[in-house]
């Protein structure tokens, strides 16, 4: 029995090192004479999850400092950009990358990054956990913390809903939950994700709460989700709480996410968020082979652990997906088809 | 029962590798799949949005990307014919976000949002069939505006 399950192994290995779908490949450009921070990042991004799930290769360059300026901005310090980060992006490109990523030798700074693009920068002095944050501004993610009042001029005037909050002015009581959830059910990105179980609304008011930002989300650096985690629902946030005049921002999860402290976690709602965002952007996701168990343990309560051993696609279901075992036959068909034709052309003479 | 599961594995390395038609309509069913087209795509309140440097590679990619979440620009392939060849929705902000944070608590202290120019590198499959890729229209969701077609510069 050991035997198929190596010789299963040795299969899933071998589909997996020739599969041609693309793993997402972070390139980190960094100025550190021992890369410390840099491999922390590389590791970090490998293991929190979702990106671990996910065939994910991050590549470290050491470059000269001169190659990344990077250097306060504004006047403003402990506020980093750097001016060169399209030419980071450049070489990323040529090296095969996905996307760039700055580690900048510098103790004093904070981090930067460019909301849907650019390059995220961090500085050495800040934690490796602020490049996860940044990346998931890369991917559209925005902010849950309070804004000052000057940067809530600007951001709040006319926000947009993204894929982590919503501005919703709420009515000043609502008949049903069924009534909310057809007034904004369209206002809510993420209301796919909101169960039927859970309400919007709570004592004809709307909202399935308010978020507890001292209730940091837990960090998962697991290959599986928070299945068991905090549900989605519509909490209030406070990112637009100091503009002029007051927006009422909506979050998915009720406790303190890395979007607004980066020593918590993505949490279970953000999770199937930024997991759908990078299935989207064609990240492919990896074959997990679980190790066989020793007849020893206790029986396995899960159903995945009864099936140790085997080769195991984790992947969620996706309406592209649906046909695949047709079309595959379909593809079949046409090989034979192709064979016959070969054959039929050769017949006559 | 080792002998089959090694002959199924080689048979699979084999048929995966194979250029047959059976693989290639796999490969198709699994995403667009053909060399590698790379680009920096630039946006800049300044002027319209196109392509700053773009690379071709030999390299087999396999797109299962084509529409991105929360897509904000739909980016079209055309080859010399003028043949649209390809498309693709991707997300691209105009935003720019600096912040700084406590390294003890995680805490963050400073923020300052700028809206101007922004990049990103996108990756596009040119397959055989395609005939080539030789220019490209950005259309932006957003502003509802499509902008006029330009030739790629390799």
């Amino acid at each position: 029995m050991k035997k198929t399950m190596r010789s299963m192994t040795f299969l899933a290995m071998s589909l997996c090192v020739l599969n041609t779908a693309h793993a997402y490949k972070l390139v980190i450009y960094t100025d550190e004479a021992v890369t410390n921070k840099s491999d922390e990042v590389a590791k970090l991004m490998k293991s929190t999850y979702p990106f671990s799930k996910y065939d994910m290769e991050v590549e470290v360059v050491r470059v000269p400092p001169t190659d990344i300026e990077c250097e306060s901005t504004n006047g403003i310090d402990r506020l980093v950009t750097c001016k060169n980060a399209e030419d980071i992006q450049a070489k990323a490109m040529k090296r095969g990358g996905d996307q760039a990523m700055i580690v900048k030798n510098i103790s004093k700074y904070g981090g930067s990054s460019g909301v849907g693009g650019g390059v995220p920068v961090i500085t050495t002095g800040t934690p490796a956990r602020a490049m996860v944050h940044e990346f998931l501004h890369t991917l559209g993610l925005c902010d849950e913390y309070e804004y000052a009042a000057e940067e809530a001029a600007g951001y709040c005037n006319n926000p947009s809903s993204k894929p982590n909050v919503t501005f919703i002015t709420p009515q000043s009581a609502y008949a049903s939950d069924a009534v909310a959830r057809n007034r904004h059910s369209g206002e809510i990105p993420w209301y796919r994700d909101i169960l039927d179980t859970t309400p919007i609304t709570s004592s004809f008011m709307l909202g399935t709460g308010v978020v507890d930002f001292k209730k940091p989300a837990a960090v998962n650096d697991s290959k599986e989700g928070q299945v068991l985690g905090e549900p989605t629902g519509l909490f209030q946030g406070q990112v637009c709480n100091k503009a002029t005049p007051k927006r009422i921002s909506w979050h998915p999860g009720g406790g303190s996410t890395i979007m607004d402290k980066t020593a918590s976690g993505l949490g279970a709602p953000l999770e199937k968020i930024v997991d759908r965002i990078m299935a989207s952007k064609g990240a492919h996701k990896k074959l997990v082979v679980e190790e066989p168990k020793e007849n020893t343990e206790k029986p396995a309560v899960s159903n995945d652990k009864n099936n140790a051993g085997e080769v195991v696609v984790k992947s969620d279901p996706q309406p592209e997906v649906n046909d695949t075992s047709r079309n595959m036959f379909k593809s079949f068909f046409t090989w034979l088809k192709d064979i016959f034709q070969q054959i039929m052309n050769v017949m006559p003479k | 029962m080792l002998k089959s599961l090694y002959l199924i594995t080689i048979l699979a390395v084999v048929l995966i590798n194979s250029q047959t038609s059976f693989s290639q309509e796999m490969k198709k069913e699994l995403g667009i799949c053909g060399k590698t087209f790379s680009t920096l795509m630039k946006i800049s309140p300044k002027a319209d949005p196109g392509f700053n440097e773009s690379l071709l590679t030999e390299e087999e990619f396999c797109d299962n990307g084509r529409y991105e979440q929360g897509a904000n620009y739909i980016i079209s392939l055309y080859n010399a014919k003028d043949q649209l060849v390809y498309d693709k929705r991707i997300f691209l902000n105009n935003l720019t976000f600096q912040e700084s944070s406590d390294p003890k608590t995680g805490v963050f202290k400073k923020t300052k949002i700028t809206e101007g120019s922004n990049s990103r590198i996108l990756k596009f499959p040119v397959s055989s069939d395609m005939g080539g890729v030789t220019s490209y229209k950005i259309e932006s969701l957003d502003a509802k505006k499509t902008y006029s077609k330009k030739k790629i510069k390799w």
